[in-house]
């Protein structure tokens, strides 16, 4: 492998125009999935409460099974 | 495409009779895998062949790589910013259902776009002409600046509906910037365009593979993060017609 080629100022750019586009990608699919979690969460908490039971009921697993099953049921009450 | 054409037009799911909103954003969560999927691997493809594959190009060297990340960028800053201006237009309509979901959507990852395609532009000017800025790059700066005042002035009115009309407006006002973008080599004889016709050139004068992977792999992750984000506006326009009560979980 040439590293000379690998190393030279025009290589250097184009390697960081693929890196800045990689992290640009990454950071934005990050917050999405910070904000996909919100609202999930929020759904579900909306969605728990509204059937008189705490979202933090029968442990972390079925806690998760039962949030699936409550945004699904949320999703058919969306406008 | 006709089920999706009905979701986008249609407003009935305000009367409860059709909901088409559902429909979509069903859809939508199944889209999102496969295009993640498919953008995933495409980038991957399009990564390797741009920076090991692909030849340097004749009396470029290795910067001629940069274009085939800029092109595709460039291709969907413009693209997406079509894409919002037709959900804009069909927000001002009486039939405003998904299309502005779908407008606020597209803005972030539209800048994204924009932003990568000036990054990118100023590197590769910078390294076949030794100058970082021309008019066509003002003029992608311009459409950063527009997709910008739209999620600033979404931040900004509280009113979902205002808000909605307003950036409609913005938005539609924004599309004159387009042909400006497009007919900026034509119109203004800049380095641009002969360093341009220069590396295609070297490319023995057809789209290289490695640009045409990228630009797919750049589709499908906008269709995948656009989709989302929709997904996660409707749920929150959900909440917020039901505000939450915290008494009944006591």
């Amino acid at each position: 492998m040439n590293w000379d080629a690998l190393l030279s100022a025009q290589a250097v750019s184009a390697w960081v125009s693929y890196d800045m586009c990689l992290a640009l990608m990454a950071v934005e699919v990050f917050r999405l999935r910070g904000r996909i979690r919100a609202t999930r969460s929020a759904v579900a908490w909306q969605m728990s409460s509204a059937m008189g039971v705490g979202p933090c009921q029968g442990g972390r697993s079925s806690r998760a099974r039962r949030r699936g099953r409550t945004i699904n049921r949320t999703l058919q009450d969306l406008p | 495409m006709r089920a999706i054409a009905a979701s986008l037009f249609s407003r009935t799911h305000r009367q409860g009779a059709a909901p088409d909103p559902a429909f979509f954003y069903w859809l939508a969560g199944r889209l999102v895998r496969w295009c993640a999927v498919a953008a995933t691997a495409l980038m991957a493809a399009g990564l390797a062949a741009g920076l090991v594959v692909a030849p340097p190009a004749v009396g470029q060297g290795d910067a001629a790589r940069i274009l085939f990340v800029h092109v595709p960028a460039t291709w969907l800053s413009l693209g997406l910013y079509v894409a919002m201006a037709l959900c804009a237009a069909l927000t001002l309509g009486p039939h405003a259902g998904v299309p502005p979901v779908l407008m606020m959507a597209l803005a972030p990852t539209g800048a994204m776009f924009t932003l990568l395609a000036l990054w990118t532009g100023s590197l590769l000017g910078q390294a076949v002409w030794v100058r970082f800025w021309d008019a066509r790059v003002t003029c992608e700066l311009i459409l950063l600046v527009l997709y910008a005042s739209v999620l600033a002035l979404r931040s900004l009115i509280a009113n979902r509906t205002r808000a909605d009309r307003a950036c409609a407006v913005l938005a539609l006002i924004g599309v004159l910037n387009l042909p400006i973008v497009y007919f900026s080599l034509s119109w203004w004889d800049t380095l641009h365009r002969a360093a341009a016709a220069r590396l295609i050139g070297t490319t023995a004068g057809r789209p290289p593979g490695a640009m045409l992977l990228i630009a797919s792999a750049f589709a499908l992750y906008a269709c995948a993060v656009v989709l989302a984000r929709a997904r996660c506006l409707m749920r929150e326009r959900a909440l917020e017609r039901k505000p939450t009560s915290r008494k009944g979980a006591a």
